[in-house]
């Protein structure tokens, strides 16, 4: 007969197996909030110092013209080959 | 050797698979309905499994597999946000950029590696742009040689909303729209907003408009607000957003609260609380803002294009309280409209791109459309309702005609049963169209009630649909032509109209939605309209059969029809979901194929726990 209950290694190895991997995504996200301030950011700032408007903000209100895109494209099968 | 392909959508919500052979559309279905999770966005693996099976064909047979979107451009959209938005956006960052760093930027392993699962081989991985995906699925399987495309929804890689030309096999992109500029998303901020969950609760949301009081002040104050503080409405339609008011770029919620509340003097609507009527004037006050930059969107596709004809997908196009008026005004001869027009629909609309535009294949044109009703599911055969019967014991009774099955249903529908209807293939798409529905007697004057808290156990103020016979459509409703998907409302004709009684204005909600406004009150919305249903004999010969035994018999060529399923729940599949769905709610009769089971004789229901908390409510 095999006993089917989880012996105290068991629940120990499952209870590290949880600290670390909360360790892992602690350290991740400290990793993640220094990149997104440290290096994100100040390129980010400094990208539009120089007019970069990627979110077309600085269009808020400003006449009545369009804010289209214009593409003006017909799609070619190589227009779907690729994941970009 | 077929020419096979497999569309996919996945990864974001509402995933789906379907197969195309030699561009016949041979099978399409949501992933949701085979795990009964709403919603499911995991990688469709039942619908690709099913589909797959529904055409014969193996995974080595395909030519190719085409996914919706281009993940790297939605990429590159995300990290080109926080470079527009930064030092705002860390919460968004932590949640995002794990999860890309993870799966999504190795989509291709991430494909193959699903793909195994369905068997042997490695076929060729596909990317059209998620718009295109739209673009497709509106404009090849239209009756149209040449129609003007406008697809619409929240975001997909960095189009929002686009305009485009389709003629023949090609398909011209000419204007787009990018992000975060979007009036999807705007629509999902007050769905938000007022209390409903985004990617669901918008049909809910424009439900609850008619509701609000056109002569308010409010709404017109509103309306102001919204045009003056929170979107920039350009002359063609396009627009932007003030991104200060709103989240979903940086944040994980959908709009800025506190911002809103002071605009509109009005707190956030708590999920599942007592609506007032002030979020119904503020529904009222949405839905026609969307209306009104709809119909400008729609004279800018038509002045850009020249076409007469228009074609439509994405979120929006599911909004058929604008797409009824826009095809009133008349900017378009005619307008169709994909019924899988979210992102379901775009694992169509993504094969179909590789059929005509990656293969170069020319369209056949069908005279009504090639989507065959959206009856592309899986069908079950009487073998497998009969595993239901053995299952549960379950009393029952073989029709061996189907007219007498027809008559006595029609018998049954008149006596205020409310009557499960599983018939043949699944629809693909979010509606039920005959095949996974509930009906009703849409003269009854309780059917709405019954319906919502009885059986779907629902908010009551949420309408219900009415399915006709084609040939009786201008009987009871001011529409001149079919609406097969039930993605346009229309009038109820003025002779089946009654005039409200006093003080009707100074009533509460749900006095004025019981109030008998027609002959056919349960599927008459409170502004008179209704989201019609047209059913055609060739497309849907049994649902047709149904009705028309009800109109020969009862004077009455239309049913109610409600999705089979309730609340929180993906509408039903197999004869099983069907029985449980039938034994769990206060459904009186169960027709599944030409077996009826009646509630009254069926052995007492039990199962473990509580069936609800299955259902995430939606």
């Amino acid at each position: 007969m095999v006993d089917t209950k989880n012996d105290g290694n068991t629940d120990a190895s499952s209870v590290w197996a949880s600290f670390f991997s909360l360790v892992r995504l602690v350290l991740f996200n400290i990793f993640l909030t220094i990149l997104f301030f440290i290096v994100l950011t100040p390129f980010a700032l400094l990208r539009r110092a120089f007019g970069h408007d990627p979110m077309a903000l600085k269009k808020w209100k400003k006449g009545q013209g369009s804010v289209f895109v214009t593409r003006d494209h017909i799609y070619h099968a190589e227009d779907i080959e690729h994941p970009f | 050797m077929a020419n096979a392909i497999l569309g996919i959508s996945a990864f974001y919500h509402d995933s789906a698979a379907v197969l195309i052979v030699d561009g016949e559309i041979v099978a399409a279905a949501q992933e949701e309905r085979f795990t009964r999770k709403k919603h499911d966005a995991a990688f469709p693996h039942h619908a690709a499994k099913y589909v797959l099976e529904e055409g014969g064909i193996a995974l080595s047979d395909l030519a190719a597999v085409s996914f919706y979107d281009k993940p790297y451009l939605k990429f590159e959209r995300l990290l080109e946000t926080y470079n527009g938005f930064a030092p705002k956006g860390l919460v968004s960052f932590l949640s995002s950029i794990p999860v890309w760093m993870k799966e999504k930027l190795f989509m291709r392993k991430m494909l193959n590696k699903e793909l195994a699962r369905l068997g042997e081989g490695k076929p060729k991985l596909l990317f059209p742009e998620h718009h295109l995906s739209h673009a497709a699925s509106a404009f090849y399987p239209s009756p149209f040689e040449e129609a003007a495309i406008l697809t619409v929804d929240g975001v997909g890689e960095w189009a929002t909303t686009t305009i485009g030309k389709g003629v023949g096999k090609d398909i011209t992109v000419l204007k787009e729209l990018h992000f975060p500029h979007s009036l999807g998303l705007l629509y999902s901020a007050f769905t938000a907003f007022c209390g409903f969950r985004v990617n669901s609760g918008e049909y809910k949301l424009m439900g609850l408009a008619p509701y609000g009081n056109p002569s308010a002040s409010r709404v017109e104050d509103w309306k102001k607000a919204i045009y003056s503080d929170l979107i920039d409405v350009r002359e063609d339609g396009s627009l932007l957003l003030d991104m200060d008011f709103f989240n979903y770029a940086t944040g994980l919620t959908m709009c800025n609260f506190p911002k809103w509340e002071k605009l509109f003097g009005l707190p956030a609507r708590k999920p599942e609380s007592e609506l007032s009527q002030e979020y119904m004037d503020l529904a009222l006050a949405i839905q026609q803002v969307t209306e009104e930059i709809v119909f400008t969107l729609a004279e800018t596709v038509r002045e850009l294009t020249g076409c007469e004809n228009l074609v439509m997908a994405g979120g929006v196009a599911l909004n058929c309280v604008a797409n009824g008026k826009l095809l009133r005004k008349g900017t378009f001869k005619d307008v169709w409209i994909q019924p899988a027009a979210g992102d379901a629909g775009g694992a169509l609309g993504a094969a179909l791109a590789v059929h005509h535009i990656g293969q170069g294949h020319e369209r056949i044109v069908h005279p009504k459309d090639s989507m065959r009703g959206s009856y592309l599911g899986p069908a079950f055969s009487e073998t497998d309702t009969l595993r239901v019967v053995r299952k549960y014991s379950a009393p029952y009774k073989k029709y061996e005609s189907v007219d007498t099955l027809y008559t006595d249903v029609a018998d049954l529908l008149t006596k205020g049963s409310a009557i499960g209807w599983f018939q043949g293939r699944m629809e693909y798409g979010p509606r039920a169209l005959g095949g996974r529905s509930i009906l009703g007697d849409p003269r009854h004057p309780e059917m709405q009630k019954k319906l919502n808290l009885k059986i779907k156990y629902r908010e009551g103020f949420r309408p219900f649909a009415p399915s006709v016979m084609e040939e009786e459509i201008t009987t009871w409703f001011d529409l001149d032509r079919p609406s097969p998907y039930m993605l346009i409302v229309a009038p109820v004709a003025e002779k089946q109209c009654n005039s409200l009684p006093e003080g009707y204005d100074s009533m509460e909600m749900y006095e004025r939605l019981y109030v008998q406004r027609s002959s056919i009150p349960a599927v008459t919305h409170v502004d008179y309209s209704a989201r019609i249903q047209s059913v055609s004999k060739e497309t849907n010969p049994r649902y047709w059969g149904l009705i028309n035994a009800f109109n020969r018999d009862h004077g009455c060529g239309l049913v109610v029809n409600t999705s089979f399923n309730v609340r929180g729940e993906p509408i039903v599949c197999t004869p099983l979901d069907a029985y449980a769905c039938f034994m769990r709610t206060e459904m009186d009769y169960l027709v599944v194929g030409d077996i009826l089971f009646p509630k009254a004789e069926q052995p007492e229901w039990s199962e473990e726990g509580d069936w609800r908390d299955q259902f995430e409510l939606d």
